[in-house]
């Protein structure tokens, strides 16, 4: 995938195609030291729907600023454990979550606990761009909306600030009032992440986020990613094993484990660690079949 | 039950046509004939209603002219016939019975869909099935039998409080019958609210999931998904829902005629008056009528034809082009 | 690692700092609220007010049924259901009967004080049994049409032109008041054909109100059946009659009665139709006919109320009574059967 084709596709200006070139160098930045301070962390965690055991024993930690990756064979969960983050699975009749979920040291799933804050803090891009039918202005300016930001020059500089931080201003700034629906797939992700920064989250969760795209506006967002880890701490679920590669700092392996005798498929992480460690000398059989493709 | 906008199934390969040149292609052809008659026979019925009524109302339409239409002069015996202020008790038992079952409707669908959890769901279908199969005559038996004496008394205590107030004492003046404009336009709002409610409840199933998820990610409330996303998208449907509670409205007949008085009506905003609606004064009288009079009550039915027509006419190409507003938009 | 030299509007240039978005920032602790307490009270306010609207809604349900439960089930019984409708005339005549008979004999079971009111039997046989023929009689001549309509509309009109046509004017027919489908047949029946009333014209009246209905019910129905069983019975050289009824509608058939049941359940329950089409019936043998007048529950009720008299409030209890049970009936047979049609 060359920058060419990102020029041509999408219409890139030329300095951003200079930082998809920046960006290769930057692919396997170090994960944070083990002294950066943890987002999540996870211990036992298990999801129910109903009376059926989704995933189970899920334990990791996330990093502040790192790109924490879930991959694994469809069916193993990777969505349901992300969509538990910012509570997500809420909206799930019959969802339940047992285990620890801290953010910050504060659990999640703690009594004292707005699902509105979580989701104020904690922001989401979703596998299928979902633009609202509005005009790419009301979009970005929905969130700030909410957070009580009221005065249109403010708004109006809020949702520069976020256009731009999803390196999507110079394709869309002559035409904010127009239709979101109106743009391509890779546009409409984009827009979909600069609502999502729009109000200053702390960590992104991505599902999926390229599966609609094609492999031009995949590299795109992926860029993208590069460029939001400064400021943001990012979880992505990805069916792509090179795109874990390429983007994530750590990376956690989920698998399904088929009981014998029920038949039951239970989603569970097999293994947690840097990406560069997952893909090279994964410790867990299933793992290494998993990433030198001979199972999934 | 109720279907708004058609929606036609794909096409499946034409098999079958390739084969009806076969043999025993006349059967085929004949039962295709049938299937077809069949479906005609609703023009059929359509064009018959329009005839045969019109027909019959020919001579009032011809006689009074645009005073049939246009005059609130209602006197049988003189040979008066003026519909206009039953058409105008019409509208306003309508709009009343709107006013009040759609704000419920959407609250209940908005309940149904996005709050309740799916065991009470069920038990909200169950409710509005049951209320939308209780007979209309019934709602007139109830509201006339038990309701009345009670009603009676609150008119005449809401009449008495607000006789200095301005305006207030316009629309709720003195009465003392129990059976008004307004007790009509109550009983019009329970009996349209299931169907209101159902219909909202098809439409706001329709609002993607992928939209509201949208928001309640970017840490909106219920309330807020709901005006942000929900209502946007839901308005074109919403105004089918609305429109052909009107058309239901306008039409019911007998749990109106036992409970908006039935006295000849004048034009007045006084709510709780007596008072008479076009479906109600056809019900009360046609059977025995003749001659003139039976011309008109048939006219008065045909005026209602029309004007049942027109709204549910209308309310399928508003829906239609408010669909495609927000598609363009989109 | 902010130390990335992304050039462009990085999210990392410290003059962000300053920026409208930074106040946006917000504590990391969920714990700590960041949104306006208003955002929360009018999210509960509206909440409260959708099941206020539900409740509002309960309310009339449990009202108008309680009633009728509570007022008709006293004059309920076996007799009541299948017992001529007494007149007002032999009313006063069997009171003053008893009486007579008390005069004549005191130990005769009869006080008229108790028994007066109760003398004249309140009876709904006959209404009982036209409601049941005219319903029949409109099923029959409604659900094979609107069936028939349906194939037609499903399986050979699809997407012309004409189908969406008779689609459109089919939901528009849905809308037509039934009081109009009382005056066209009327007008059309009784007064051009001069037919005069009759249970028939009656059951004319009540099949336009379901024709509609049954039409658009069932066509949802046949549009359920996967198109790969047709295409089966094609590939096997059926031709689309056969398919339509050797295929499509056995497979639809649960969702057809539904989708009927719900109709003739709506027809039992109308009176506006009935009104100027029936005629009068006081006795089950005047009402047990197709082309005779006869009458029916719902229309009844509606007499009762206006024509006042002194048994009319228990016997228009008791019609409502029997008029809900046979509605609800109805009802349930279409729920019961879709259910099982969704579950398979």
């Amino acid at each position: 995938m060359s920058a060419d084709a990102t020029t041509e596709l999408e219409a890139e200006t030329t300095e951003d195609a200079e930082n998809a070139v920046d960006l290769r160098e930057l692919t396997h930045p170090d994960p944070a030291p083990a002294s950066a301070p943890t987002v999540f962390d996870v211990a036992d965690l298990a999801v129910y729907y109903g009376a059926f055991r989704a995933v189970r024993d899920v334990k990791l930690d996330v990093v502040k600023n790192d790109i924490t990756a879930f991959i694994g064979p469809s069916g193993c969960g990777k969505t349901t454990v992300l969509r538990c983050f910012n509570r997500m699975n809420d909206l799930i009749e019959g969802a339940r979550v047992e285990g620890l979920l801290r953010y910050h040291g504060v659990d999640l799933y703690g009594k004292d606990v707005n699902p509105v804050e979580v989701r104020r803090r904690i922001g989401m891009v979703f596998q299928k761009p979902n633009p609202f039918p509005k005009s790419i202005f009301e979009n970005v300016a929905y969130g700030p909306k909410l957070a009580g930001i009221k005065k249109k020059a403010e708004l109006e500089e809020i949702v520069e600030q976020a256009l731009r931080d999803a390196a999507l201003w110079d394709e869309v700034k002559d035409r904010l009032q127009k239709s979101a629906l109106g743009l391509s797939g890779g546009q409409q992700q984009r827009l979909c992440i600069a609502r999502a920064i729009a109000v200053r989250p702390e960590v992104i969760l991505m599902d999926e986020p390229c599966s609609a795209l094609d492999p031009v506006a995949t590299l795109r967002i992926e860029q993208l990613m590069q460029e939001l880890k400064s400021e943001y701490t990012i979880i992505i679920v990805t069916h792509n094993m090179q795109q874990a590669a390429r983007v994530s700092d750590r990376t956690a392996f989920f698998s399904v484990d088929v009981d014998d005798e029920s038949g039951d498929r239970t989603g569970e992480l097999v293994e947690y660690d840097r990406t560069e460690k997952i893909f090279s000398q994964p410790s867990d059989r299933r793992t290494e079949d998993y990433v030198t493709g001979r199972f999934g | 039950m109720t279907v708004v906008d058609p929606v036609v199934p794909a096409d499946q390969p034409a098999v079958a046509d390739a084969l009806r040149a076969s043999r025993g292609a006349g059967v085929d052809t004949a039962f295709r004939l049938l299937a077809l008659a069949a479906g005609l026979t609703v023009l059929v019925i359509l064009g018959l209603i329009t005839f045969s009524t019109t027909r019959s109302a020919w001579p009032a339409f011809v006689h009074h002219g645009a005073s049939y239409f246009f005059s609130t002069d209602w006197r049988p015996s003189q040979g008066h016939f003026g519909i206009l202020a039953f058409v105008y008790g019409t509208a306003v038992i309508s709009f009343i019975g709107v006013l009040l079952a759609v704000p419920t409707s959407i609250g209940i669908a908005l309940f149904a869909t996005e709050v309740a959890p799916r065991r009470l769901r069920r038990t909200i279908t169950l409710v509005m099935d049951l209320l939308a199969s209780v007979p209309s005559v019934v709602f007139g038996l109830v509201g006339f039998y038990v309701l009345k004496p009670p009603m009676q008394t609150l008119f005449r205590w809401i009449g008495n409080t607000v006789k200095d107030i301005p305006v207030l004492h316009q629309l709720f003046g003195q009465n003392s019958a129990g059976i008004s404009l307004l007790t009509a336009g109550i009983v019009l709002a329970i009996m349209i609210t299931p169907i209101v409610t159902s219909v909202s409840r098809e439409v706001f199933d329709t609002v993607p999931r992928n939209d509201k998820e949208g928001a309640l990610a970017l840490g909106a409330t219920r309330f807020e998904m709901i005006t942000g996303v929900v209502l946007p998208h839901s308005l074109g449907g919403l105004t089918g829902a609305v429109m052909l509670g009107l058309g239901r409205a306008m039409g019911e007949t007998i749990a109106v005629t036992l409970l908006i008085g039935g006295v000849a009506p004048r034009i007045t905003a006084n709510l709780l008056g007596p008072s008479d609606a076009m479906p109600s004064a056809i019900a009360r009288n046609l059977s025995e009528a003749s001659g003139d009079f039976r011309a008109a009550l048939i006219g008065l039915g045909v005026t209602l034809f029309v004007i049942t027509m027109a709204v549910n006419v209308g309310s399928r190409r508003l829906v239609d082009v408010l669909d495609r507003r927000l598609k363009g938009a989109a | 690692m902010t130390a990335t030299t992304v050039p462009g509007p990085a999210p990392a240039d410290p003059s962000a700092g300053s920026s409208v978005s930074d106040r946006l920032t917000v504590p990391s602790d969920v714990r700590i609220s960041t949104i306006k307490g208003a955002r929360f009270v009018r999210n509960r306010v509206a909440t409260v007010a959708m099941i206020l609207a539900f409740l509002v809604a309960v309310v009339p349900l449990v009202f108008v049924i309680g009633n009728v439960v509570t007022k008709g089930a006293p004059v309920m019984s076996g007799s009541f259901l299948t017992r001529d409708i007494p007149t007002t005339a032999s009313a006063t005549e069997l009171k003053s009967d008893c009486k007579a008979r008390i005069k004549y004999d005191p130990t005769a079971k009869c006080d008229p004080k108790a028994a007066a009111p109760a003398a004249p039997k309140p009876g709904m046989g006959p209404a009982v049994v036209g409601t049941l023929i005219t319903t029949a009689v409109s099923a029959l001549l409604a659900i094979p049409l609107g069936i028939f309509a349906a194939i037609y509309l499903n399986e050979y009109g699809k997407r012309r032109r004409l189908a969406r046509f008779i689609r459109f004017m089919t939901d528009v027919m849905t809308g037509v008041p039934s009081i109009v489908m009382g005056i066209f047949i009327y007008t059309l029946w009784v007064l051009q054909f001069g037919f005069g009333r009759s249970a028939l014209a009656a059951s004319l009246a009540l099949a336009c109100l379901m024709l509609p209905i049954v039409v658009r019910s069932s066509e949802e129905m046949l549009r359920l059946v996967p198109n790969a069983l047709r295409e089966g019975s094609a590939a096997l050289g059926s031709r689309t009659w056969k398919t339509s009824l050797r295929v499509v509608l056995p497979t639809a058939l649960p969702g057809l009665v539904s989708g009927s049941m719900l109709a003739v359940a709506r027809a039992a329950g109308e009176t506006a139709p009935v009104l100027f089409t029936i005629g009068a019936a006081s006795t089950v043998r005047q009402a047990s006919t197709v082309t005779g007048q006869s009458t029916t529950l719902s229309f009844q009720i509606y007499n009762l109320i206006t024509n006042g008299g002194k048994l009319s409030p228990q016997m228009a209890w008791g019609a409502a009574l029997t008029l809900i049970v046979l509605v609800l009936i109805l009802t349930t047979i279409a729920r019961t059967v879709s259910a099982r049609f969704t579950m398979r």
